[in-house]
């Protein structure tokens, strides 16, 4: 055999050896295991917020203003004719917020998130942060109370998150913040396990926003 | 290494010392990085989905490089640390470094002219296993890996090799018994080379 056919030979049975290893241990690996033709990157849309890439979202929570925060109340990129409809106060004129991700959703700002956080609702349930980061990054870290939901894993989470969603107030998502987009999957996979979309909030700024403005951190897994 | 007309090459490759260094460096990164994204599969597809080289709909061709990818790598880096399939396993890793590494600097340079990152300041997950890392360092170890590869891939010597272990417990290898370079006419399972006694310089004698 010529050293180039021999190599070749030996290129395709690697090539055969790791693609038959890598669908293998794919298919009976319990965690990891990616779904061939899933599309894990569809962002969704959301029916509410239509030709739009945020809407207002109104919180009537005041929280205490913090020096690096913004004003507590109505945060808003591009606020909406829906969501701003004529029975609704008007909105408080706000610095606009850079969209920095596409998305449909409604977002919910970091002033907001803290005035959600410090609601006694939310200790007693009736509002829910879901962490939308691995296991590892959870441990590490996480918004008190926080339910943990991998977006790409999602079959081993979402009976938790469903327990602790059912009838809420509001859903906030958020992941790590900076470019990570895990909160906008793990929105639209949120509507689709049927959790209400009125009930859901990205918080952009995510994990990064809120260690940044030194807010409490519970540690371990969930 | 096709070292026919430079003999010292040729004696350097003989020993199969460059070769060795190669498979053993080249051999253990890969297994090390596709250990790591074997782990975590999905930080690994979300790394390669920013390099934008595959379509996100249909996925079945970004998943399944996620689900592929790593294994080869690992089959690749296993079969140059023990030394066997070395041509074919050099030539795998040379392909995926020669396809990774221009992505890597083209995302690199994207980054730089949108937000306007010094060069040496740019830091990203480039699914090489690890994290986000500083990418002009990556680059560097990228194109170190290549050489290396590409060593491996051109050496001619055995020596040290599975391979040549394997072939000595057959009559006609192939390889030379003594340096592991090709043998198709061995000579007592000597290349011509090594069978040939050395000549004896003009002016010594026996006597």
């Amino acid at each position: 055999m010529s050293a180039m056919k021999k190599t070749v030979v030996e290129f395709v049975l690697i090539g055969v050896l790791g693609l038959a290893a890598g669908f293998s241990v794919n298919a009976v690996r319990a965690k990891g295991s990616v779904q061939p033709t899933k599309n894990y990157f569809d962002r969704g849309t959301a029916t509410r917020a239509e030709g739009t890439q945020q809407v207002a979202v109104r919180t009537d929570l005041t929280a205490a203003p913090s020096e690096n925060s913004e004003p507590a109340g109505l945060e808003a990129a591009t606020p909406t004719p829906a969501a701003t409809a004529p029975t609704q106060p008007a909105p408080r004129p706000v610095e606009p917020r850079k969209a920095a991700k596409q998305h449909d959703y409604q977002e919910i700002g970091f002033n907001d998130v803290v005035a959600v956080f410090e609601d006694p609702m939310t200790e007693s349930g009736l509002n829910v942060f879901v962490d939308a980061r691995n296991d590892n990054l959870f441990a590490q870290g996480h918004i008190p109370g926080a339910v943990q939901c991998d977006p790409y894993q999602v079959h081993l989470y979402i009976d938790d998150v469903l327990a602790r969603t059912n009838g809420v107030d509001k859903v906030i998502v958020y992941c790590g913040g900076g470019e990570c987009e895990d909160s906008i999957f793990m929105c639209r996979e949120l509507i689709e396990a049927g959790v209400p979309e009125d009930a859901i909030y990205l918080f952009a700024g995510g994990w990064e926003e809120w260690l940044a403005n030194d807010m409490p951190v519970s540690q371990g897994s969930r | 290494m096709q070292t026919n007309n430079s003999p010292l090459l040729r004696q350097i490759d003989q020993s199969g010392v460059p070769l060795l260094l190669a498979r053993l460096i080249v051999g253990c990164v890969f297994v090390y990085m596709g250990a790591l994204k074997v782990a975590d599969p999905f930080e690994f597809l979300k790394a390669i989905r920013q390099f934008q080289m595959m379509p996100e709909t249909p996925g079945l061709l970004l998943n399944s490089t996620a689900i592929v990818l790593p294994w080869l790598e690992i089959f690749a880096g296993v079969a140059l640390v023990l030394g066997v399939f070395i041509r074919g396993a050099a030539a795998m890793l040379i392909v995926m470094l020669c396809v990774f590494t221009p992505a890597i600097l083209i995302r690199a340079l994207s980054i730089q002219a949108t937000a306007g990152t010094p060069f040496f300041d740019i830091k990203f997950d480039c699914g090489c296993g690890g994290g986000p890392v500083i990418i002009w360092k990556k680059l560097l170890e990228n194109f170190g890996l290549i050489v290396l590869a590409f060593v491996a891939f051109v050496s001619r010597s055995r020596r040290f090799t599975l391979d040549l272990w394997l072939s000595r417990r057959v009559a006609h290898s192939g390889y030379c018994h003594l340096c592991g370079y090709a043998a198709p006419r061995p000579v007592a399972g000597l290349c011509e080379r090594c069978a040939t006694p050395p000549a004896i310089p003009a002016g010594l004698s026996a006597n």
